[in-house]
This record gives structure tokens, sequence and C-alpha cells, in this order.
């Protein structure tokens, strides 16, 4: 049997709310009389298994229903369909359970006293945790190490920047000896290097060497492609597919982006290489110097489709410079998967 | 998790609440000048006024107490009562409910965890009205335990008040006007300033369904008059009662509150 820390049945959470209308008497807006209710499908019948130890990343723009999902997990919200187990334990009837399993991200600057240091903010917090004192003083040592804080720890919350807020607020999480620890948007607003350790630390640190399992939302495809060693895309609520970052990429292997160096080609290439069966699009782009010319174009992986796009280019006139041909990638998949069909659950 | 383990977090609230209070250089001073200037100021009220209205003054005579004495207890069980309704709504707000609730922290122990050190410093001012009005004024208070059963009921009471505050507030993500009107009204027709004897009849009859003037009255007859529990026990069983009654609709309205906030997906918005 697999053994799942976290599993959503139909999760399903419908938002509903009331927005004034347009229009209307005066006396009618002024006593709410035209509101009409708004519904927002926030995630809708979502399906996804987390193995123990895998690190599970929720990919998804502004918007698709990933905090939703988080906040459901932690008992926060409550579903208006469906359930999820985490650790074993059923969100809807055994809320204490879960949230003695898990350890969670939600906000860089949610939990913390604004004028208490960061080593006496993690200390109040591992005390609020259940996190025993002949423990608690030793792993706030470890975590401020590990996260390279401890010329920090000593200065008040309000003066760090927000990368070191991000990083206390990762220690914070990493504090009880929680089975699943539930990040959203871990490294959300930071500067590329600290994004880069934050992933770094998730990935090597919590998850391969302490055997974490860690469920993490996204809306960073390189993160997402970098760290997750499984990924469901989310979108307007509804898982478009779940995956390896490799099998997800596999799903648009039929996509493939052609680049052509080129001289003396027709303004007009662009109409005549879009003429090609198998051709998804194209663009072209003229340079200042030396009359280069670049052909930019989506094609589906068919035999002989970028032969025929060499052959069309040659006989326009043009020089070939170069060709570079690019494997799609997790932004390409993306594009495709949710623009298209929603694929459906696993 | 053990009893142990809960009065440690409660002790770390003491500490983080310190730490914070501390942190503000100038706090420590102006709190305790504001302590000091507060007790004079009733005091010295309460010398001029006691030679004021006559139907006030035949009350007083009747009971045995003088207006300075009235006035001191008075303010002095206030400080535990306004802290108690500003109590769970100042410990509970959007920016640290979502951490609280996610974390395996009991309610209780947060609440007397994040309202130990306003208790504290409740007692400080409770202290020095009564030493001001002992050192300077030359009032003798009674030092009785019976005082403390009517605080404890009272804090219930109010508490309950402040959790429907709190409830409120995490629903309309805005502070709760309905409570502290509550307490000021409270505190108008129970007899904080004033015997309730000079109110219209109404008011007098409205009095009785506020904890404050069971509170305030019963707390009066202990540490002034030295009333013991056997003596003041048919009062403070209608104190109970509404002790009782304030805390169940607190509880329950603070748990329908969060419940309607996680149905609603607001719990953090603000």
């Amino acid at each position: 049997m697999v053994d799942y820390k976290v599993e959503t049945i139909n999760l399903t959470k419908i938002f509903r709310s009331e927005k004034e209308g347009e229009g209307g008497k005066f006396l009618d807006r002024l006593m709410h009389k035209n509101r009409m209710e708004e519904v927002k499908v926030a995630v809708d019948h979502v399906n996804i298994k987390v193995g123990s130890g895998e690190l599970f990343g929720l990919l998804g723009p502004n918007g698709a229903g990933k905090t939703t999902m988080i906040k459901m997990l932690c008992t926060l919200i409550y579903p208006t369909e469906g359930t999820a187990l985490v650790n074993g334990y059923d969100i809807r009837k055994e809320g204490l359970k879960v949230r003695r399993s898990i350890s969670t991200v939600l906000g860089p600057e949610r939990g913390f006293e604004w004028r208490l240091s960061g080593r006496q903010n993690l200390k109040f917090l591992a005390a609020m945790h259940d996190v025993p004192r002949s423990v608690a003083d030793k792993r706030i040592e470890e975590l401020l190490k590990l996260l390279d804080m401890q010329k920090e720890a000593d200065k008040v919350f309000q003066k760090y920047s927000m990368g070191q807020k991000r990083k206390l607020t990762l220690a914070k999480a990493l504090l009880p000896d929680a089975a699943v620890l539930l990040l959203d948007e871990p490294t959300i607003g930071l500067d590329p290097t600290i994004s880069r350790e934050i992933r770094k630390f998730i990935k090597e640190k919590v998850v391969e060497e302490d055997g974490k399992t860690v469920l993490l939302t996204t809306h960073y495809m390189e993160e997402a492609d970098q760290i997750c060693d499984k990924i469901a895309i989310i979108h307007e609520g509804k898982i478009a597919a779940v995956g390896t970052p490799s099998e997800i990429k596999d799903m648009v292997k039929e996509n493939v982006t052609v680049e052509l160096r080129v001289k003396g080609c027709p303004t007009n290439i662009c109409e005549m290489v879009r003429g090609i069966e198998g051709v998804i699009d194209a663009t072209f782009e003229e340079h200042g110097s030396g009359g280069l010319q670049t052909i930019r174009t989506g094609i589906v992986a068919m035999e002989g489709v970028l032969q025929r796009i060499i052959e069309l280019t040659l006989k326009s006139g043009g020089e070939i410079q170069s060709i570079r041909t690019e494997a799609p990638t997790l932004e390409d998949a993306f594009v495709k998967l949710t623009k298209t069909k929603i694929i459906g659950d696993e | 998790m053990s009893l142990l383990g809960e009065i440690w977090k409660i002790a770390y609230f003491l500490k983080r609440d310190l730490t914070n209070w501390t942190s503000y250089k100038t706090n420590f001073m102006f709190s305790l000048v504001d302590i000091v200037i507060a007790s004079f100021t009733f005091g010295y009220l309460g010398m001029a006024a006691g030679a004021g209205n006559q139907a006030v003054q035949e009350e007083l005579q009747s009971l045995g107490y003088t207006y300075l004495t009235y006035i001191l207890v008075g303010m002095a069980i206030d400080s535990y009562m306004w802290q108690s309704v500003a109590a769970i709504q100042e410990s509970i707000n959007p920016w640290n409910v979502e951490e609280i609730l996610v974390s395996p922290i009991r309610l209780p122990t947060f609440i007397l965890g994040s309202s130990l050190f306003g208790y504290i410093w409740s007692t400080v001012y409770f202290a020095a009205y009564l030493a001001v009005g002992f050192l300077y004024f030359k009032i003798s208070f009674v030092m009785n335990v019976a005082v403390i059963p009517v605080l404890a009921a009272g804090i219930a009471a109010m508490i309950g008040l402040s959790m429907i505050g709190a409830a409120i507030q995490i629903l309309t993500k805005r502070w709760n006007p309905v409570v502290w009107m509550f307490h000021v009204v409270g505190n108008f027709a129970s007899g904080l300033w004033y015997t309730v004897n000079i109110l219209p009849t109404s008011v007098q009859i409205a009095s009785r369904f506020f904890p404050q003037y069971y509170v305030l009255s019963l707390s009066r007859l202990t540490l002034i008059k030295g009333a013991s529990m056997a003596e003041i026990w048919p009062e403070y069983i209608k104190l109970l009662v509404v002790a009782i009654l304030f805390f169940g609709i607190g509880l329950k309205t603070f748990s329908w509150g969060l419940a309607k906030a996680k149905k609603q997906g607001s719990l953090g918005h603000f």
C-alpha cells in the first residue's frame, strides 16, 4: 500500500459573496437592494496524492486556487465539497490532529512579533508548537546556521529585509518536527540569489536529508522544474496535469521551437512559413547591422516540417546562417495545458 | 499536552509581552506617571464631588461609604473589567489569527497567555488606586479574599463580551464599537462613578443586566465593608448567572464567527 501524506478527494471550494449591482435607484443602492450574489469556484474537484518524502509542487498563476488549497489542507478554510487526508487525518473531522501533523508557511510577516528579535520570535513559536525546551534552543541554532541567519538572529524582526523574513518564516516552519510541510509561495518576491538558497535548502535539507513531505505552491515555472519531484498544474481551480516535470514536458513534446538565423529573406517570409502544415506560429525579426534576420517558429514535431521550412527559406532567396531547435519547457507545457482542454485528475 | 506544558506556554506569552513592552523605551515611565496621576485624579474627584448630590450622599451614608472610597474602589475594579473587554479583541487580529489557528495551541491557553500581561498591568493599577487611597487619603480598605471570586466572575462575564467583539471583528475586519459601547453604557448604568439610585427607574432596572453592576457593588462590599462570601452570596449568585450567560454566549458567538470566517475563507483578510 502506498503511503500518501496528502491525499485530496474531490476537494472543492466555492466562494459566494455579494457585490453591488450597477445602476438602480439611489435609495435601493443605499439599502443594498440591488446586491447580486457572486459565485467563484476556487478549487474544483481536485484529486492529488503526495507520497511520503515527496516534494510536490502546485503550479499555477495567481488566482488559480493554490492558496485556497493550502488553507483547506491546514484547516483554515472549510471545503464546500470533498475532503482531504493529511498524514492520514481527515481535514473535516480531525482538525487538531491535522494541525499537529503539519507546519506551514502562509506569509512572510504573519505570526511574528515585530519588536522581538528573530531568535526571540523562534523561541516563542517553538514553545507554541510544543517543541520541548531541551530541543528548542539547539534546533533554533541549527536552523539559523543552515539558513545563514546567525548574524541577524538578534536583530528585531521589523528591521529584517524581505529575504530575511522569508528565511525566518521557513525556520519557523521547520521548528516543529512536523510530518508534512505546506509552503505557500515560499520564494515569492525574493531576489534570485535568496530564492535559489531557499530552494536548495528545501530540496536538499528538508526533503532529501530530513525526509519530510513538502507540498509547495508556486507560480515560478523554474522553481517547480528545478526542485519538485512531482507537479500538479492548477488552472481556474482545476488540475490540468499531474506528473514529474519531465512527464509534464513530455505532454507537449510534439511542440518544438526552431530558430533560423538567415540573411536576405523577404519580409513576408513569416506568412509563407505559417502556410506550411505543422507550423503553429512564426515570427520574423530583422537585426540592424549586417542584414541578419531571425525566423522563430513553433512546429509540431512531424517528419519533414523543418525540411520544408529550410527549403522555403532557400527558395525565397534567403541564406541560412544557423539553425537552433529548443525542446519544450515547462512553461510551454503550462501554456498549452492551461489553454487547451483540462486533462483531468490523476 | 500536559498542564505543565500549557503553563510553560503561558509563561512564554508573558515573557514575549514583557519583552515587547519594554522595547518601547518611554512606555514604562509614561505608564507609571499615568497610574499615579489617574489615582490622584480620581481621589481628588472623589473629595470634590463627595459634597455634591444629596441623593448620592444619603445612599452612600446608608451603605457606610464615602464618595472617595466609592470611586477609588470602582476605578480599581474597572481596570480589570476594561482589560477583560479588550483581552480577546486585542489578542486575536487578522495578522495573527491564521498562525494561531494553524498551530496546535489550545484556545484557552492562547486567551489566557495573551491577556495575562494585561491583567498584571490591571493589578498594578488596582494596587495603585488602593495605595494612593490608603497612604495619601488615609482610607482603610479591607484586604478581603472574597473579592477574588467576585473579580473572577466579573472577568469571565467581560471576556464573554470580548469574545462577541472578537467574533464581529473576525467577520467584519473592523474594530468593533458595539462591545466598547456596551462597556461604556454598562459603566454609565452600573454605578462606577455614582450610585445607581440617582438614575431614572428604567435605567436602574436595566443596570441589573450588566455584570458591572454586581461586580462593582460586591467588590465595594468586600473591600470597604469587609463583607464575607456568606454575606454576599445571594447577589453573588446573580453575578454568576450573568457571568455564565455572557461567557456562554461569548464562546458560542466566537465559535460561530470562526466557523463562518472559515467557510467564507476570510480569516486572514484585513
